[in-house]
């Protein structure tokens, strides 16, 4: 124990006195935090306004075949322009969002009494044109609807009596779990952050130990391998979760005073440490993880090329949920990346976690992380550690 | 007292298996400085590793102290100090604080190590450096840093792989002294090279290696009275039968 608290404390201060290296970790958390968090905000906030304000700009084929919808809808911000000749590859080609077409049965449909139709064109793969659609959409139900309910009253009928249902739809979601969807991104990027904050310095601390030559002499000393080992495990996780808090900090104050946030982004004190607490696992996981590659390959560059495949690794289980989306059930709190995932979530939308949840979690990644350092320390203690080859 | 029976070891290399060392066998006394001669690549380094333990044998046995290392490692390094062959420092520690975290390595306090630290930057001369980062050390400074840190725990036995490689005439004379001065404290002190004059102006007992074999040992008149020439340098010529990788 006391070996690996001198080992904890020379690693610490020798990281600490790498300034540079040590501020841009910070700062990257401390920094990126903020921007995403009003970048996006102020982005999104003036995307919305413009396109929900903004005049419409309507092509309608036919337009001359329902003069009074077309009366109606410019007098709504809608602007009917004259169709582009070719509607699908003016679509496919973005010149525009959407294209109304008039049936040319549409007058004799409209005088009869039955149902006119309308042709909308558009291709629901872009997402920019949805607010256009949602617009126009919700115009010509109007139109709809009032004209309907303008035919059932000139026939003497009470025209609620169309209405067989009434649905009121009521929301149970909290303010907290409201924040908590509007908050997506937060998970990846501080799983990421303390999955790997620690990275560089434990390719520094094992691989670059070895090339700088001062690993011969460390294995010397009259201790097991391991216990040097979980030193430099300790102090370079230490430094993960310091990257971690600071990027939560700027999180927390990045809500606290940014200005106009579209949906309500609310992030307790509570909450925070919360987090915090549910990412210290993962944190030891990934620098266990590091420790064990950069023991067993020869050169810090080639440790470093392992960085580009786990950087990927948290996003993975979250894919695979977003392609088979399933409810949140026990064993997927012992799934790493997956389960930090749940917990930040369940966390930010305010809930409650279960003592069989945090239990599961707890000890799932207690056992992997043992699993690892437990490899780890097998490659530490052999020949080949100290030997590089 | 450190003692080296029959000692073997091969490793795996591209064109095939390297017998690095084939038969090594010697002891070395306390109160004695013995010096392991051999030319470049002649198993002086794979020797020393095998004596240290950071590699195993394939066969034969190491004893420190009288402590087989292959069954204690452990507490037979506590009765050793090593200069490796790989000597790096912490570039952003000071050279005492990275003599003294080799000392907490050993389970010493900082208080422990006080005196011999001391002693250690006087004998070693390392006053004008010593509280300096290791970054942009000279070869001289990061070598008696080096040795600081492998003896500062005191070991009665004292391994340096090449020790004066790469340093001046006034550094060499320096570490000489110290070296001298161990041998009076009744240490046990083994030293490889391939330097001649090392061997004439230190050792008490000298074992020639060659090819992973120990082609002779005695002391250095002795050697010089077995391969019949009156100076050490033809002595060892005559004893390895080239004059390859030695240096003059």
């Amino acid at each position: 124990m006391k070996i690996m608290l001198a080992v904890f404390r020379k690693e610490w201060i020798d990281l600490m006195r790498d300034r540079r290296t040590v501020l841009i970790g910070l700062a990257m958390g401390a920094l990126l935090a903020p921007g995403l968090v009003i970048g996006i905000n102020v982005f999104a906030v003036e995307k919305l306004t413009q396109q929900y304000e903004a005049v419409l700009k309507l092509p309608v084929k036919n337009a001359e075949l329902a003069p009074n919808l077309i009366n109606w809808l410019s007098q709504r911000n809608v602007e009917v322009v004259e169709p582009p000749p070719e509607i699908d590859t003016a679509i496919r080609s973005q010149q525009v969002d959407l294209v109304l077409e008039i049936h040319p049965e549409y007058p004799q449909q409209w005088l009869s009494q039955m149902p006119a139709r309308i042709d909308i064109y558009y291709d629901a793969s872009r997402e920019s044109a949805r607010v256009a659609r949602s617009r126009v959409n919700g115009l010509l139900d109007t139109y709809s609807n009032m004209t309907g309910r303008l035919r059932l009253m000139s026939r003497g009928i009470d025209p609620d009596s169309s209405w067989a249902l009434t649905v009121v739809p009521r929301d149970l979601s909290t303010e907290a779990s409201k924040s908590g969807q509007s908050l997506a991104f937060l998970p990846y990027f501080l799983i990421l952050t303390a999955f790997l904050g620690g990275a560089y310095f434990v390719i520094d601390t094992t691989a670059g130990e070895r090339e700088r030559e001062s690993l011969e002499s460390l294995l010397l000393a009259p201790t097991p391998a391991s216990y040097i080992m979980l030193g430099k495990v300790m102090a370079t996780a230490g430094f993960g979760l310091l990257m971690t808090f600071v990027a939560l900090l700027a999180f927390k104050l990045s809500f606290s005073f940014a200005p106009n946030l579209i949906a309500e982004m609310k992030l307790s004190w509570a909450a925070a440490f919360g987090i915090w607490c549910a990412l210290a696992p993962i944190s030891v996981l990934g620098v266990s993880l590091l420790t064990l590659i950069s023991a067993t390959t020869k050169t810090v560059k080639e440790a470093q090329s392992y960085m580009s495949v786990l950087m990927l690794l948290p996003i993975i289980p979250s894919l695979i949920l977003m392609i088979n989306p399933i409810k949140t059930e026990i064993w997927m709190y012992s799934i790493p990346f997956l389960s930090q995932n749940q917990l930040i979530t369940t966390i930010l939308r305010g809930e409650v976690l279960t003592l069989a949840e945090l239990g599961v979690y707890a000890g799932s990644q207690m056992l992997i992380t043992m699993v690892i350092l437990g490899l780890a320390a097998v490659v530490y203690s052999s020949e080949k550690m100290a030997l590089g080859r | 007292m450190i003692e080296i029976n029959n000692l073997k070891r091969s490793f795996k290399s591209k064109p095939g298996i390297v017998a690095a060392v084939k038969s090594v066998s010697f002891t070395a006394q306390d109160g004695q400085i013995t010096g392991l001669l051999g030319p470049n690549g002649a198993g002086k380094t794979s020797t020393l590793r095998l004596l240290y333990g950071l590699i195993s044998p394939e066969d034969g046995t190491v004893k420190i102290d009288g402590i087989d290392i292959s069954q204690d490692k452990i507490e037979a390094r506590r009765h050793l100090g090593v200069l490796p062959d790989t000597r790096g420092l912490y570039p952003r520690l000071t050279a005492r604080e990275n003599i003294l975290y080799y000392g907490e390595l050993h389970g010493l306090t900082h208080a422990d190590c006080e005196d011999e630290l001391a002693d250690l930057i006087v004998s070693l001369e390392m006053t004008e450096f010593i509280d300096r980062r290791c970054e942009g050390f000279s070869q001289g400074q990061r070598t008696k840093t080096a040795i600081a840190r492998a003896v500062i725990h005191r070991p009665k036995n004292i391994v340096l792989d090449e020790p004066t490689n790469g340093l001046d005439v006034m550094t060499t004379r320096g570490l000489r002294r110290f070296l001298q001065r161990a041998r009076e404290q009744g240490r046990c002190i083994i030293l490889s090279t391939h330097i001649m004059q090392e061997v004439a102006a230190l050792c008490d007992q000298v074992v020639v290696i060659s090819n992973g074999v120990v082609v002779a040992q005695g002391t250095p008149e002795e050697l010089r009275a077995e391969a019949n020439e009156l100076n050490l340098e033809d002595a060892f010529v005559s004893l390895i039968g080239s004059e390859e990788g030695l240096m003059l």
